[in-house]
């Protein structure tokens, strides 16, 4: 596992953690919708922000054909998720994500997103804080509470950094969002500065940035009316990367998508395009993606993913990262509202030609 | 007169007798949605696919920049489901699912209000500038505005947000 240099992680021990979820129980109590239910003489102007929790758990089983992974049981992440609407302009978001230790006798926490957002109007949202980059389109349409995804896992591309990920899928900065005027809502935007992912670990300076140059990331999205569930879009990240040792890094990369998400149907495809360039080097290309498909029949949801992921190891900063793969065959059943139940196999082959198969399992609920 | 001939008279004779028993037994029509709003919005037409936007909070200011508070019956209402279907076309569980996946995208803060009954839906809506909801045609109290759907008001024939019949066991 990566250690995340820009993740905000404490280590709680279990009593810490009861007193805080104790702190938070009346909060929990009094809110746990996204809707607010309101008694005959409502005010229509709250003396309080409007405030909501969820959290979204999972239990996972895998199996694979790999000697040194035995079997395995495991809990997933537990995403925290708290929003609040501080007045009709500014609303607060905050995720926080809890992991079990290995031997579970610890806890510990990171802050993946905290955002303060200014919401002018359709046009013009701004956020300040750690927000998922708006590369692409699947690091801003899923976090890290996994039930929203269909199959089991991000794809490989899109793995958080302290998963092996080879992208900045947090940053620390500012994002503007909305839509463009005169069209009717069909074309979006995005324009983010940030730090850039930081690659070197600084504990010491988490959340920080270690040299000035900004990341900036743009991109555009296209949701028409008549098609109702399509949207394409692309995006373009640029950062300039002072590794630990060596020269400068001017890191680019490039992302177009369509995707097709209905109630019923889902039918999504992304290619991303990573470019190295050393500082009076030469210039390293890499890329990787996904297409993916799952069609609702009732309750059993069958779902596909191919997955790619091709790092070549001569690569700066990424050369050592996994390429890989896969293919994913799998069906999710919810037999209840909140909660999912997916099973799949996976075939995958990696860098030095092997192959292994591997069945996952996972109960993924809100509540 | 042929015996075709014969059978078809014989079933424009009976057919004033058959009408009363099919009448009785067609499902009753309940009244179409009305689109009500605070009585100093400035809006007063939306098209159905604008009023598909606010509800599924892809648009979530008027034009005049206040914000939009969607207002919704209580879940399990049957009031709510009909109008989640008629303007979102989405069943109700579909709907929540939408609403909680853009909140935890980050583009909706809070999702939409629930209201218990008509009767509080339109003291809401009076009380609050940029609230949009919706009644029973035959509820609407005139203390609220009514808007026009693609043009037209509730009791034109060709009004959008018209219900299905209901079957007998519904009611």
């Amino acid at each position: 596992m990566f250690h995340s240099p820009g993740t905000i992680r404490r280590r709680l021990s279990p009593g810490l953690l009861v007193l805080v979820l104790l702190a938070g129980l009346p909060s929990l109590l009094r809110a746990q919708t996204p809707e607010r239910h309101d008694e005959p003489q409502a005010a229509p102007t709250p003396s309080r922000p409007d405030f909501v929790i969820h959290a979204f758990g999972s239990v996972d089983w895998t199996a694979s054909q790999r000697p040194e992974t035995p079997n395995s049981f495991a809990l997933g992440q537990m995403a925290l998720f708290v929003t609040s609407a501080i007045n009709d302009r500014v609303s607060v978001l905050a995720e926080v994500v809890l992991e079990a230790s290995g031997v579970n006798t610890e806890v510990t926490t990171d802050l993946e997103r905290l955002q303060l957002t200014y919401r002018l109007n359709d046009h013009l949202n701004i956020s300040a804080g750690r927000y998922h980059t708006g590369i692409g389109y699947y690091n801003a349409a899923f976090h890290h509470g996994s039930y929203f995804e269909i199959p089991i896992g991000r794809p490989r591309v899109f793995a958080f950094e302290d998963e092996g990920g080879v992208l900045p899928v947090h940053e620390v900065g500012l994002s503007v969002r909305g839509q463009v005027p005169y069209t009717g809502s069909a074309l979006r935007y995005v324009a983010e500065v940030g730090n850039g992912r930081n690659w070197a670990d600084l504990d010491t300076d988490e959340g920080k940035d270690n040299n000035s140059a900004k990341s900036t990331n743009v991109g555009l999205a296209l949701r028409p009316e008549r098609w109702r569930g399509f949207e394409a879009g692309a995006s373009f990240y640029r950062d300039e990367i002072p590794p630990a040792v060596g020269p400068l890094i001017a890191h680019r990369i490039t992302a177009a998508y369509a995707v097709y998400r209905t109630p019923s149907t889902e039918v999504m495809g992304e290619w991303l395009h990573l470019w190295h360039r050393p500082s009076g080097g030469a210039t390293f290309t890499n890329d990787g993606g996904y297409v993916q498909a799952s069609r609702a029949f009732g309750k059993l949801r069958p779902y596909y993913r191919y997955d790619r992921l091709a790092i070549s190891g001569a690569t700066p900063l990424i050369g050592s990262f996994d390429s890989s793969e896969s293919h994913l065959l799998g069906l999710r059943v919810d037999p209840a509202d909140w909660v999912g139940l997916k099973g799949q196999y996976e075939r995958r082959s990696e860098r030095d030609g092997a192959f292994f198969n591997a069945v996952h399992v996972q109960l993924v609920f809100v509540f | 007169m042929g015996p075709v001939r014969a059978l078809l008279a014989l079933f424009l004779l009976a057919a004033p007798f058959a009408g009363p028993a099919q009448t009785a037994s067609q499902p009753a029509v309940p009244p179409p949605l009305a689109v009500i709003v605070h009585p100093a919005n400035p809006v007063e037409n939306l098209t159905v696919s604008e009023l598909r936007r606010i509800f599924m909070l892809d648009t979530q200011t008027w034009p005049h920049g206040r914000k939009i508070t969607v207002v919704l019956r209580e879940k399990g209402q049957a009031e709510r489901a009909d109008g989640i279907r008629i303007i979102c076309g989405l069943t109700e569980r579909e709907y929540d699912r939408q609403v909680l996946f853009r909140t935890f995208q980050g583009s909706v803060n809070i999702g939409p209000r629930s209201i218990q009954s008509s009767a509080t839906m339109l003291r809401f809506v009076q009380n609050a500038p940029g609230a949009v909801g919706y009644v029973n045609a035959d509820e609407f109290d005139g203390t609220v505005k009514l808007l026009r759907i693609d043009g037209l008001l509730p009791d034109n024939p060709r009004y959008p947000l018209r219900r299905r019949p209901r079957a007998p066991a519904e009611e």
